[in-house]
């Protein structure tokens, strides 16, 4: 059941007409219940997971502090089965193979088809919510939730689910204590995210990872430099509307249920520099890694006071974070190289802070703030490489990029999908402009109807393709 | 009891224009819709309204294949949309061959125009209708469909033993019925029936949404398998030639064509549902539109499939012959013939083209004698 699949609206419809009849206590019984059974419509499996992360995380916190003493001891326990249970999953991939070797060597040979493990849906966010959760408790910035029913929901709320976005304990029990408001307001702020979502995800995402040519990811060194730089951009634009898509749509699903969530992008195109550029791609989780991975180290290094200890606060902390987020996405080669080359690019922007204060980017000239995008863009455009193509693929990708003897452009698809492009980057500018996510909301009725006839008339085109794209992130 | 209504009808438009406030713990709203909702609505329609206004043209229609009419099959759109071409080039088809991949591979159109010429003189305009894994339910839906769009001078049915046996499921022999469209057509109402039926922009839907994503393949006519299998005339012409079909099957042979024989003849019996879908075409000989059935040939290594052999095939003629009397409709049979040669076949009951023009020539050959005759109108507007 994907969120844009008819069975997904109406499951959320069914939730929604119970859960306005009820009470709030009740309400967040029945979301749990509703959430659960999401998830037990992919596989009972998932939900067993979740089950079991939820009821060990939920034991645990209760544990971690006992007369305003955190158990230190029991903080890196839980953690540690967190991130174990993330490794043994996603690193199924690379394990069983081995173990198959070896059971086959001791001569006992399993199924055809071979050992199998399913990662759990959502696996990735909501392990990162349990340590986050954890370690909150711990460093007392939130009290141990004493409602399992409240604990449950926080991990299984199914809008963010699959694929985020990754909330803050601290932030999101709160909301399930309150009572919840449903107004004239927030449904227009729902449906306007929802429409904006599904604009970015049928309309620009899935368009241009349809216009990929097969081969395109295999053998890059079949197209000219220029075509090269073309697929890359339509890439990066693909793989942004999809996530900013997704997480619009679960946003605007979950204001209906009177619940907010964070948001998750914010014109990262526009960015100035590689610090900015994390604060608006992913912000949930940059957020994550900067909070409980990036701090942490850089106070630890910040205790060498000393020239290594200074050069070792200014590369470490970026690099492993920037590692981290990598191994996050996937334990591939490729993607240790994305995080590895975002954490060069943080380092280098941070070398002048050795001689002077670094300014801001909105205090920087025009043309400075200007030159600053495009060079993220680039830069960010060529880590896209390996994060998409496999890691011999991106080296052949680079390489066809130094030589620009060939500068032709053969294939069509290319061009036509070039107005996707500017049209993510003019729903990027209006928001960013106005610095406001719901400034569709204060158009004119006839430019808001004109908009909104245009997009339904093209999302019920193109829901006819039978050509169903799942959301990349929800594969994290 | 009319005022009542009306007292009912301003109510609700009241409420719907005015809205209602919605006072629940959580959800706190008023329901009318705003300016913008409305507005919405008619730029939709209005938008809606000029794309069905493009889809109706030809100029849209013409480099697209044709719409599959909500069916998984794969022939069912091409097959109308040849005939919809054939239509509109000749101004009438004068007849239409209904059936299945036997008929789809069997009746030469260009053959059968011949034979009938040189009985008559005459020129005559025909279609291959035969669709894959089409029984006599699904026939005679399509006949119903044919003889109300087309209005055809006759109507040939081939008919075979398949027809009316215990269905199984691969090929799906229900797939034509299932075909939204097609069961709209015969009076089941659903609202992709309607759709399909009354909207073009509905049908194309597709191929806009493949086309969007970048799908040419079976989206343009053009790059379309199909456009190299049929010809104009719906015939599917093939050239194999079997060598084996007069041999009963190898034993231990797991086939599909022998697994697909053994399993719907070892038992054959004839469903009574079939035979009345098959008396149903025939109810249109009264109606003034001459039908025809005609006996598919079938090769000699057939009859090894059926579990009590040539008596099981008798049946089928005898039985198709009874309800043929009983209506006063011609059944032609081939069986006694025995007219196409060895090299005229693809496997135990197709014809290549070869077969297909031998048989489809003597077909028209025929009806143009039972017209002369008195006993058909074909050409007779």
């Amino acid at each position: 059941m994907t969120i844009t699949s008819l069975n997904f609206f109406i499951f959320t419809a069914l939730a929604l007409a119970i859960y306005y009849l009820l009470p709030r206590r009740p309400q967040n019984i029945w979301l749990l219940f509703v959430s659960y059974v999401f998830l037990v419509s992919w596989d009972w499996t998932f939900a067993a997971v979740l089950g079991l992360v939820t009821s060990i995380n939920f034991l645990l916190a209760l544990r971690l502090r006992i007369n305003d003493q955190g158990r230190r001891g029991l903080l890196w326990f839980g953690i540690s089965l967190n991130v174990l249970t993330l490794i043994f999953f996603r690193g199924a991939g690379f394990f069983l193979p081995e173990l198959e070797a070896m059971l086959a060597s001791l001569g006992l040979s399993t199924q055809a088809g071979g050992l199998q493990i399913l990662v759990p849906l959502g696996l990735s966010y909501y392990i990162l919510q349990a340590i986050s959760y954890l370690v909150d408790v711990y460093r007392c910035q939130l009290k141990a939730e004493s409602d399992f029913v409240n604990f449950g929901l926080y991990l299984s709320y199914f809008p963010k689910l699959l694929a985020g976005p990754i909330e803050r304990a601290r932030a999101f029990l709160p909301k399930l204590a309150q009572p919840r408001l449903v107004d004239n307001r927030v449904i227009a702020q729902s449906v306007m995210l929802i429409f904006v979502g599904l604009v970015r995800k049928l309309i620009i995402a899935d368009t241009l990872t349809a216009s990929f040519l097969s081969d395109v990811f295999k053998i890059p060194q079949k197209y000219s430099p220029l075509e090269l730089v073309v697929w890359l951009v339509i890439y990066a634009f693909a793989i942004y509307n999809d996530f900013a898509g997704y997480t619009d749509i679960v946003r605007g699903i979950s204001g209906f249920f009177g619940i907010e969530l964070s948001r998750n992008f914010w014109a990262p195109y526009f960015s100035r520099n590689f610090t900015e550029f994390w604060k608006r791609w992913h912000i949930t989780l940059s957020e994550w890694l900067r909070d409980y991975i990036y701090f942490p180290l850089h106070r630890v290094l910040s205790r060498y006071k000393t020239g290594y200890g200074k050069l070792a606060n200014l590369i470490l902390p970026p690099l492993i974070t920037m590692l981290v987020s990598g191994l996050w996405h996937g334990f591939y080669l490729n993607l240790l190289v994305w995080g590895g080359l975002q954490g060069l690019y943080l380092i280098v922007e941070r070398i002048p802070a050795f001689w002077r204060p670094i300014v801001p980017p909105q205090h920087q000239p025009l043309w400075r703030q200007g030159l600053g995008m495009v060079v993220v863009f680039i830069l960010v455009i060529l880590a896209w490489a390996p994060f998409r193509w496999e890691l011999p693929a991106a080296l052949q990708l680079w390489e066809a990029l130094l030589n620009w003897s060939d500068v032709v452009i053969r294939y069509r698809r290319m061009l036509i999908v070039l107005p996707l492009l500017l049209g993510s980057l003019l729903l990027d500018f209006i928001q960013y402009w106005s610095d406001d996510e719901f400034i569709f909301l204060k158009w004119p009725p006839l430019a808001k109807a004109t908009c909104m006839a245009i997009v339904l008339f093209w999302i019920f085109i193109l829901t006819a393709g039978n050509f169903e794209q799942p959301f990349v992130y929800q594969g994290f | 009891m009319s005022s009542g209504l009306d007292l009912l009808t301003r109510q609700g438009l009241r409420l719907l224009l005015r809205g209602v406030r919605l006072k629940s713990a959580t959800l706190q709203i008023r329901t009318a819709p705003g300016k913008t909702v409305w507005l919405t609505v008619l730029l939709f329609l209005l938008l809606t309204a000029a794309a069905e206004w493009v889809a109706r043209s030809e100029s849209f229609q013409v480099p697209l294949t044709p719409p599959k009419m909500g069916s998984r099959h794969y022939q069912l759109g091409h097959k109308l949309a040849l005939l919809n071409v054939l239509a509109r080039k000749t101004g009438q088809v004068d007849c239409i061959m209904l059936g299945s991949s036997m008929v789809d591979t069997g009746f030469d159109p260009a053959a059968f125009e011949t034979g009938y010429k040189e009985m008559t003189g005459r020129d005559i305009h025909c279609f291959n209708f035969g669709i894959d894994a089409s029984t006599a339910a699904s026939t005679a839906a399509l006949a119903r469909i044919v003889i109300e769009d087309y209005h055809p001078r006759l109507l040939i049915i081939g008919t075979d033993p398949r027809d009316y046996a215990v269905p199984i499921n691969d090929p799906d022999p229900a797939v034509v019925l299932k075909t939204p469209w097609v069961a709209y057509r015969q009076g089941n109402f659903t609202l992709e029936g309607w759709l399909l039926d009354h909207s073009y922009l509905y049908r194309y839907r597709q191929h806009l949404g493949r086309l969007a994503r970048f799908q040419f393949e079976d989206t343009l006519w053009s790059n379309t398998k199909l456009n190299f299998e049929n010809l104009p005339n719906g015939f599917t012409p093939l050239s194999e030639i079997s060598t084996y079909i007069n041999d009963p099957p190898e034993p231990g042979d797991n086939s599909f064509e022998v697994t697909y024989y053994t399993r719907i003849y070892s038992s054959y019996h004839m469903l009574p549902e079939n035979l009345k879908s098959l008396e149903s075409i025939m109810k249109y000989n009264e109606t003034g539109i001459p039908v025809i059935l005609v006996e598919m040939p079938v090769s000699d290594g057939l009859y090894y499939f059926f579990g009590n052999r040539e008596s099981d095939y008798d049946r089928f003629l005898t039985r198709v012959g009874e309800l043929a009397s009983l209506h006063h409709v011609a059944f032609w049979r081939t069986e006694p013939l025995d007219f196409i040669p060895d090299n005229g076949w693809v496997d135990y009951s197709h014809l290549n083209k070869t077969g297909a023009e031998i048989f489809s020539t003597w077909l028209g050959q025929q009806v143009g004698e039972a017209e002369h005759q008195g006993n058909i109108k074909a050409n007779q507007p």
